[in-house]
């Protein structure tokens, strides 16, 4: 989606730095991490939480010299538990627009934007999707084995048909954040957060997000453990 | 008597004294202390007098005492394995608000990025 760059909405976006936050769930994470803030900070995101989910190494110390929060978990729980941590962090110091980004440099900052758009425009929850995306190339093993699958998979628990179902880059209103609570510690959050904005009536809009592939990301086993979370919860929680 | 009930005769009076042992120390709450101490004393019962089972297994249309015998032991089994899983779901539960919180306060004890006060 090309953001236009006229002069109110220039304005509107220097307003919104003030009060948008990214949180970035981290876990063993330097390198790529780095370089997300290198690209994060350029577009003058003000509010950056890493949360650090009890790295070995601690992240503070990787990042010691960038001006961002950090929000550090003693043992590691979880990419769920994570997000969940960096929100409440995010709500509890104004924020009045979370982003969810990723640590391992898979999402383009320079289109955090236009999921900032969508909730300024008066959605509660923007969800990136790579499928809605023209340029978008994903390896096709892991589309028909995994991503197409999970989307089914999602819609059965969460009642959700969308695009793209394990998107982890999405943006929601401070009202969204206070409404979808993440009870799923590790990977199954994805799906959780779909089901939330279902219960609680949440008006979404997808946008096309493009993924850059480093390396493969959640594989087949991933997926089926993703697939027992949320049989789990659903039948003994 | 055979051997069989000897051994478990034996086993018995170990456990009946680690129980009462456990419920002096207080590490046993006296209800669950009920509950095992009947549950080993019809145990003890029912190998002592092993044509009891033989009736009960008759009178509940089993068939055979020690039918029922693994039947009984199946239920309780999975109950307490559903009862262990609960638990461990809760604690993992409690453990993760912990962790969650304890992150969240230290990080609002010094929540101010550098850019806000350079040092």
């Amino acid at each position: 989606m090309a953001y236009e760059l006229t002069k109110t909405n220039f304005i509107r976006r220097l307003l919104y730095m003030d009060q948008v936050f990214i949180v970035i769930p981290a876990y063993n994470e330097s390198d790529s991490l780095k370089q997300v803030l290198v690209d994060l900070l350029a577009i003058n995101y003000r509010h950056i939480v890493i949360v650090d989910d009890g790295s070995s190494c601690p992240v503070s110390e990787i990042i010691r010299d960038f001006p961002v929060h950090i929000v550090t978990h003693s043992l590691n729980l979880g990419q769920g538990a994570a997000l969940r941590t960096g929100t409440e962090y995010a709500l509890q110091n104004g924020a009045e627009i979370v982003v969810h980004f990723d640590a391992d440099g898979q999402h383009r900052a320079a289109e955090i934007a236009d999921l900032v758009q969508v909730i300024a425009e008066g959605y509660d929850v923007a969800l990136g999707s790579r499928f809605l995306h023209a340029r978008q190339h994903v390896p096709k093993t892991k589309k028909y084995f995994i991503l197409k699958p999970a989307i089914y998979v999602n819609w059965l628990f969460s009642g959700l048909k969308l695009s793209d179902a394990h998107n982890g880059f999405r943006a929601l209103s401070r009202h969204a954040a206070g409404k979808i609570i993440i009870e799923q510690n590790r990977m199954a959050h994805g799906t959780e957060i779909v089901a939330e904005i279902k219960k609680h009536n949440l008006k979404f809009k997808e946008v096309p997000v493009e993924i850059i592939y480093h390396e493969y990301g959640q594989n087949f086993s991933g997926g089926i453990k993703v697939v027992m979370d949320l049989i789990k919860q659903k039948f003994f929680n | 008597m055979n051997l069989f009930q000897l051994l478990i005769i034996g086993f018995l009076f170990i456990t009946f004294y680690r129980l009462i042992k456990k419920v002096r120390d207080r590490q046993v709450s006296q209800g669950l202390f009920l509950i095992w101490f009947v549950l080993w004393l019809a145990v003890g019962v029912l190998v002592i007098f092993p044509s009891l089972m033989s009736r009960m297994a008759e009178l509940s249309g089993i068939g055979r005492g020690v039918d029922l015998a693994i039947y009984i032991a199946i239920i309780i089994l999975l109950y307490t394995q559903f009862k262990l899983y609960h638990r461990l779901e809760e604690q993992d539960k409690r453990i993760s608000h912990l962790v969650r919180k304890i992150a969240i306060n230290n990080a609002q004890k010094n929540a101010n990025p550098s850019r806000d006060n350079p040092a």
